[in-house]
């Protein structure tokens, strides 16, 4: 089959929503963007206007395959698409001439950081940002899609955990539907947390402040969300009496001088010195 | 009359200039016959002068290569091209030892170099831009241990042609060619100045990632210049502030500072330098002192101000602050860091108030600090408490924050590994120092009086490196 025939069948099948389809049709198509050399945009390829006009169809495809992956909960791929794409964000030509044609490349960068927010890659979000600030194209503060990743990571580090708490909860505030797949990974972030938050502040915590803390339903029993708090985040610590939650912290003593290591350092130092003399 | 003088005058400062040139050959020559790159070093120390003279004398760089070059020499053509000069007949024909001498790679590369910054000091960029490729060219087909300090140099000013003229990536591929080759041929001058140069090109483009990858996979050589290094650590300190690795952004920042000359030259690096240092000590929940904005010129005032709004824990004089000197903040490459500082006011809030009392309400602390309800601010104070900016604790049915007693430091490990940190500084530096001294070799059987010739000569080189090589900060 032709491009143009595999291309029209993607977009045919990404419109009718089979995620799954698009994505097996992607891989012969991909072999075939090789062959057109359009898989990667050089400076040697970007000279003329049709070229740049397929380089922006082969934009669009690959875009199709890291929604697709998302939207079918396949995040590798979801990582190697957006790899792909991020030469065609960076090349000035094309992005230049098509500023009204496709709004996509904000959603998919903001995809991206939200999934690397939600993995807790937070440096790898600090390095994408630092690119996307700093160039031209994006105006990151205005544009709906990036400024909620941004939003959220900075609560994320105030421990403004209301704000993100609303945000997540009412879908409206949402720019687009294929957000809604991280929520649940966000929700689990967050609530993690928060738990390592409180471990490190109370020594007993009554359970049912608990749940209200970590935003679950007071209506759960407590034996469930024992299970729940074992299972999802690292409670080993918590025990758990008589509807309050004490956290065990064992001090670690390891600051205290020790006469071993300060009888090696001594002896080390007098070898140097006589080495000196 | 006058004009006659003036011309008179001109005509002899050339041929002073010429001359000046022409012994710096000799030095290069000296280089290249004992293997001494020291003896270029004090080339290098004369260039910035030299540089300055040349800027206002157009004349003698044409003199200079019609007189040494020979007819058929190929690089002349376009030299004289590049400089816009014609090309005329040498009026005495060179001797064979002369014509030995200019034809040194040494001496030829130094030429080019003194044409390259002479171009770059006239803003002839496009011409520049087209000799670079024909030094380059020249570059690959040498593999000479006494052209490495050289060739440092003017692949340094290569690179900065492309940045001037706004072309990042295409110098990217012969940079890291060369890299490789430079590294392989064990020549860390070069090594060291194209490893800057790259991350100074990623850095440019924002590039972290890549930068992230250059600096994990290289090894960036010791023994390469204190001015280099310097570089070295500030490009490495941004990369870990980036990367949120405060305090190892710190060590690097002020390694850089220390490492940068303490000279009217280096005065731009050193104030982009304590930007940067200043912001790190800020995220990191520390307050620089007061002296840090004042020691030297420069403008210092939006880093001022956002040091205030920090130290007072204002979150709406910050607020104000970021707007007004937005512009500013990015044109330091500034902004992003700047931006994360928001969450740090509230934590100096916080930690204010854990200083001024042992026990407090969370309601107090929610309208001290502006913030919109009590539950959050039971969130954000349980934050601050795990990531260390505070040592308290929360009794959540009563509301209120404790904090916990001062523990004595003397009875940890603490003051020990300090103590141990600074002895093991003091013994490398010791022994750095006896490593660099140099001795002279037993088997000297010289007559005493080129001895002490060579005494001479000795003091005149220590001198030249004590100096350095500070030139490349003018830029």
């Amino acid at each position: 089959m032709s491009l143009q025939k595999l291309t029209a069948e993607l977009y045919k099948l990404f419109d009718s929503q089979e995620y799954e389809q698009s994505l097996k049709l992607l891989a012969p198509i991909k072999i075939e963007l090789i062959k057109h050399n359009l898989l990667i945009p050089l400076p040697s390829n970007t000279l003329t206007k049709d070229q740049v006009n397929d380089l922006k169809i082969a934009q669009r495809i690959l875009e199709i395959g890291a929604l697709a992956s998302l939207l079918t909960n396949n995040y590798q791929s979801f990582e190697n698409y957006f790899a792909q794409l991020r030469p065609f964000y960076a090349t000035a030509q094309i992005y230049s001439k098509q500023e009204k044609l496709n709004t996509d490349a904000t959603k998919i960068i903001s995809l991206y950081l939200l999934y690397l927010l939600s993995q807790g890659l937070i440096s790898k979000f600090h390095i994408e940002l630092e690119t996307i600030y700093n160039s031209s194209h994006y105006d990151t503060e205005k544009d709906k899609y990036l400024s909620f990743p941004i939003n959220l990571e900075r609560n994320l580090m105030e421990g403004n955990y209301i704000k993100i708490w609303k945000l997540l909860k009412e879908e409206k505030n949402l720019p687009c539907k294929e957000y809604t797949h991280f929520i649940d990974t966000l929700i689990n972030a967050l609530r993690f947390e928060i738990s390592k938050s409180l471990e490190k502040t109370y020594d007993s915590i009554p359970i049912s402040n608990c749940k209200n803390l970590l935003y679950f339903p007071q209506e759960q029993s407590d034996s469930v969300f024992e299970t729940i708090l074992k299972e999802q985040f690292e409670v080993d610590n918590w025990k758990i009496e008589g509807g309050v939650i004490y956290f065990n912290r064992n001090e670690s003593n390891g600051d205290q001088a020790e006469a071993s290591s300060t009888v090696f350092n001594a002896l080390n130092y007098a070898e140097q010195i006589e080495s000196i003399i | 009359m006058k004009d006659v003088a003036d011309t008179s005058d001109n005509l002899s400062q050339t041929e002073t200039l010429v001359k000046e040139i022409e012994q710096s050959f000799t030095l290069l020559a000296k280089a290249a016959h004992n293997f001494d790159n020291r003896y270029i070093s004090k080339v290098f120390r004369d260039l910035g002068p030299l540089r300055r003279k040349l800027n206002k004398n157009s004349e003698v760089l044409p003199i200079l290569i019609n007189k040494i070059f020979p007819q058929d020499y190929t690089n002349k053509q376009y030299l004289l091209e590049a400089i816009n000069a014609t090309e005329s007949q040498p009026s005495e024909s060179l001797d064979n030892e002369a014509l030995e001498t200019s034809l040194l790679p040494e001496v030829q590369l130094y030429v080019h170099l003194l044409v390259q910054v002479y171009l770059l000091d006239h803003n002839e960029l496009s011409r520049l831009d087209t000799l670079n490729g024909h030094i380059v060219y020249l570059l690959k087909s040498f593999n000479r241990r006494s052209l490495d300090f050289i060739q440092g140099k003017i692949w340094f000013y290569i690179s900065r042609t492309k940045e001037l003229l706004n072309d990042l990536y295409s110098i990217r591929p012969e940079l890291l060619a060369s890299l490789r080759t430079a590294t392989l041929r064990h020549d860390t001058e070069t090594t060291a100045f194209i490893i800057t140069l790259l991350l100074r090109n990623y850095l440019l483009s924002h590039d972290v990632t890549q930068a992230l990858n250059l600096v994990e996979k290289t090894e960036f050589p010791e023994q390469a210049g204190n001015g280099l290094v310097a570089r070295y650590y500030y490009y490495l300190a941004r990369i870990h502030a980036i990367q949120l690795d405060y305090s190892s952004a710190n060590e690097c920042v002020i390694a850089a500072i220390r490492k940068a000359p303490q000279t009217q030259l280096a005065t731009g690096f050193i104030q982009s330098a304590t930007k940067l240092s200043i912001l790190i000590e800020l995220l990191m929940g520390d307050i620089p002192e007061l002296k840090v904005f004042k020691k030297q010129p420069g403008n210092f005032e939006p880093y001022f101000y956002v040091t205030k709004a920090v130290k007072l824990g204002d979150l709406k004089l910050f607020g104000e602050v970021l707007k007004k000197y937005e512009e500013f903040f990015k044109r330091d490459d500034n902004f992003t860091l700047v931006s994360r500082l928001r969450q740090n006011v509230i934590k100096t809030g916080i930690r204010i108030i854990s200083l001024s009392y042992s026990k407090i309400s969370l309601k107090d602390i929610c309208i001290k600090l502006h913030l919109d309800s009590e539950e959050l601010t039971e969130y954000i104070v349980s934050k601050a408490i795990r990531d260390g900016v505070i040592e308290a604790s929360i009794n959540h049915q009563k509301g209120f924050m404790q904090s916990k007693e001062l523990l004595d430091v003397y009875s940890t490990k603490l003051p020990q590994s300090e103590f141990d940190q600074r002895i093991k500084f003091c013994l490398s530096l010791h022994n750095d120092s006896v490593k660099s001294m140099r001795y002279p070799s037993d088997n000297d059987t010289k007559p005493e009086t080129e001895k002490n010739l060579d005494k001479e000569d000795e003091m005149d080189l220590l001198k030249a490196i004590e100096e350095g090589d500070l030139d490349d900060f003018m830029d």
